[in-house]
């Protein structure tokens, strides 16, 4: 009995292990770069993007969506794909510079996306600006969605996935518009 | 054309409205090589050009009410209760031609076939090999009447008609005119 409850687990861990989807890397799109376009906003580069602290670090390196895990991108961070999603929409905008003396920074404060009831998504970061080495910018933003229910896992799971993944160009959009941003940011 | 401006190409293909990072892959490439010999635009880039043209091309494939059921049932049956399935996409051109410029947009749509089991084939459809060279197929079609259509907008920036593409796709709606059939594989 024992055995067969090991080979059982043994199979169950395999097939939980075998449904881990990797996010989509996002291209850029338009209503960022026009939003990027119509500021004045200077060239700028990155700095880090990590997990807030406080948080169950596991939030950085995977999601459930019901029976399946949705992985970063990049296999390392959430945190990081907010990093790699934003340096797309600069580079599309001519806006990326890494020796830029203003750079941005990042802290991932929310992500979770749930299918049941009521689907919906949330993505939030703390982001950070600093010109010459001082702060001149530190706000949390957090951006939602939410979609109809669908009962069939082969529907309900890719359109979660897909739309907790839109959040964050929604998140990089969120903060281009932001008028403190902007002000912060301003030549 | 007479003096073709150098245009950024974003490009996006999404399912049921979200994107589909595998098929935007998939097709990149062909969407910026039809586009490039278009003669609309005298450079495409994916970077920021001079004079700040950007497009960006959009198709979304729409997913069918009873689609899912179609294919339950045709399995269930071995394929005796054949099936017509059919896939839509809708597809959308945006243009600016710079940083403050107002956007030009074209829009069109076309329809893909797949023939599940035993099924007559549609009438008025062009068959083809598999699914990937009816997409490729679809996508071609769309940009030709995305871009021609631009072309011919008094507000895009010259005015005159791109140059034909080396196979041009027909110009009336290619889904009530000549839908792919795509059979099963």
């Amino acid at each position: 009995m024992k055995r067969l409850l090991t080979q059982v687990a043994l199979v169950v861990t395999l097939a939980v292990a075998g449904c881990a989807t990797p996010a989509a890397q996002l291209p850029p799109t338009l209503d960022t770069l026009q939003a990027f376009r119509t500021a004045t906003f200077p060239s700028m580069s990155l700095g880090t993007f990590e997990l807030a602290p406080g948080l169950p670090p596991g939030m950085d390196r995977g999601l459930m969506v019901r029976a399946e895990s949705l992985r970063p991108p990049n296999g390392l961070s959430f945190a990081q794909f907010l990093k790699d999603t934003m340096e797309v929409e600069m580079t599309a905008a001519g806006r990326f510079d890494p020796a830029s003396s203003v750079v941005i920074s990042g802290q991932l404060t929310v992500s979770e996306v749930t299918t049941m009831s009521t689907p919906n998504g949330a993505l939030g970061a703390r982001f950070r600006v600093h010109r010459n080495g001082v702060e001149v910018f530190n706000k949390e933003l957090v951006v939602r969605d939410s979609w109809e229910f669908q009962f069939i896992g082969a529907i309900a799971i890719p359109e979660a996935q897909a739309r907790y993944t839109a959040l964050y160009s929604k998140l990089v959009r969120s903060l281009v518009n932001d008028a403190d941003f902007r002000l912060a940011v301003s030549p | 054309m007479p003096n073709p401006q150098p245009v950024q190409l974003l490009f996006q293909f999404k399912t049921a409205g979200n994107l589909n990072a595998q098929a935007t892959k998939f097709l990149k490439e062909q969407v910026s090589a039809q586009i490039r010999t278009s003669g609309a635009f005298s450079e495409v880039s994916e970077a920021p050009v001079n004079g700040g043209a950007v497009m960006q091309v959009s198709i979304d494939n729409l997913i069918a009410q009873g689609a899912v059921g179609q294919g339950i049932s045709a399995g269930l049956t071995f394929g005796l209760a054949g099936q017509l399935v059919a896939d839509n996409y809708e597809a959308k051109l945006e243009y600016v031609s710079g940083p403050t410029a107002t956007a030009v947009t074209t829009t069109t749509r076309h329809r893909l076939l797949t023939v599940i089991g035993l099924h007559a084939d549609p009438e008025n459809a062009v068959r083809v090999r598999n699914a990937n060279e009816g997409i490729k197929m679809i996508v071609r079609q769309i940009l030709d009447r995305l871009v021609t259509d631009l072309t011919r907008d008094p507000r895009f920036g010259a005015s005159a008609p791109a140059a034909p593409s080396s196979d041009p796709a027909p110009l009336t709606p290619a889904e009530t005119t000549e839908p792919a059939l795509a059979p099963a594989e």
